[in-house]
């Protein structure tokens, strides 16, 4: 697998994995906590979409499906399988120390644990490709232009039926 | 070259975060310095305990992170007194 | 990766640990699934924080290469009951209430 290549797939699939599992568990609709409330407001502001301004604050206060894929890929890097198992249980205790439930985390971490297994085993990806591209996933979403990449995330909110209600 | 790409992220991202005027975007940039640092971590430390280790700085970084967006708006009200 | 014991074994044992949680939890009386709405209440459930802590330590046991005897079968399902005997006694010490359990955000 060509590594530049290998590097956007593997960036498209992180991105992918933590965006869908994240809507469907509810992180557009309603700020978590206090803080992302502060950020969805600011980005709505700034000229952007308050579903995908409480998506960023949710982001940015708790780990959420992001903190799973990013934990589960170093896990799957440097131990194997029961690395990225282990990071699911190391993404639960740090959503508890931040008064998170923790749905989102862990079943990001569970599933991008079984997408490794398969790209990595059986598709000739390596497990660094992952890792990285995850952090350029979330350099797209949080570091080039917030009120355009909220409106797509608003525009992901709407599709799965997930979109705010509180203004 | 994984190692650059990580590296060319975290200083675009910390000279953004420096230049903009407005506190939550400058959080947010911040907050992908909080991803990539981790990743760093585990790309040099190649071993197992490269997990534990990345796990504790980012739910850490996370932490602090949800401490500041807490008092974003709270600095608005602010009464500066000028001692006399 | 290298492992000591084959990988379906790694599989079966997995599928042993989350297995016996479960039922374990279910025979202590906890609810099989969190009350809904599903992804936002706090309860602790069978599935929800019992599979995901056994798995957790039994993870953790694997991945400092320590499988005890029958490899690792005998862990697993050691590890199913302790996870679940712990979630139902002593969750609330370790990870106690948060103050916006009740739901919403103060002020």
């Amino acid at each position: 697998m060509n590594e530049i290549i290998g590097l956007i797939i593997a960036a498209i699939i992180s991105w992918l994995n933590f965006v869908l599992i994240d809507t469907y568990l509810g992180l557009p609709e309603e700020p978590g906590v206090k803080g992302a409330d502060n950020v969805g407001h600011s980005i709505k502001q700034r000229g952007g979409d308050l579903s995908g301004g409480f998506f960023q604050g949710n982001i940015l206060c708790s780990p959420d499906a992001s903190a799973g894929t990013l934990l589960a890929s170093i896990g799957f890097m440097v131990i194997g399988i029961n690395g990225g198992i282990l990071a699911a249980f190391l993404v639960y205790i740090g959503n508890r120390l931040c008064a998170d439930p923790g749905y989102a985390g862990t079943t990001g971490a569970l599933t991008m644990t079984v997408i490794l297994t398969i790209f990595c085993d059986y598709l000739g990806f390596k497990p660094i490709m992952f890792v990285v591209g995850m952090v350029i996933a979330i350099f797209v979403i949080q570091g080039i232009h917030h009120p355009a990449s909220t409106k797509l995330l608003g525009t992901i909110a709407r599709k799965f039926n997930r979109y705010t209600k509180l203004e | 070259m994984y190692m650059e790409i990580l590296g060319i992220i975290t200083i675009l991202m910390a000279l953004r975060a420096l230049i903009t005027q407005n506190r939550a975007e400058k959080l947010l940039y911040i907050n992908v310095i909080g991803f990539s640092v981790p990743a760093m971590i585990a790309l040099y430390i190649n071993t197992p305990f490269a997990l534990i280790v990345a796990a504790v700085f980012f739910v850490c970084s996370t932490i602090s992170s949800n401490a500041i967006a807490y008092t974003l708006n709270k600095l608005d009200d602010e009464i500066v007194l000028d001692g006399e | 990766m290298i492992y000591l014991i084959s990988e379906t074994s790694l599989l079966l044992n997995y599928l042993i640990t989350i297995i016996v949680s479960i039922a374990v939890a279910l025979l202590l009386g906890m609810p099989f699934l969190p009350e809904k709405p599903r992804r936002f209440s706090w309860t602790k459930s069978a599935v929800f924080p019992t599979a995901i802590i056994a798995m957790g330590i039994l993870a953790f046991c694997f991945s400092i290469n320590f499988y005890w005897l029958y490899d690792g079968k005998l862990l697993a399902i050691i590890i199913g009951v302790l996870s679940a005997v712990f979630v139902k006694y002593l969750f609330r010490y370790v990870f106690p209430d948060s103050p916006n359990a009740e739901g919403g955000n103060n002020e």
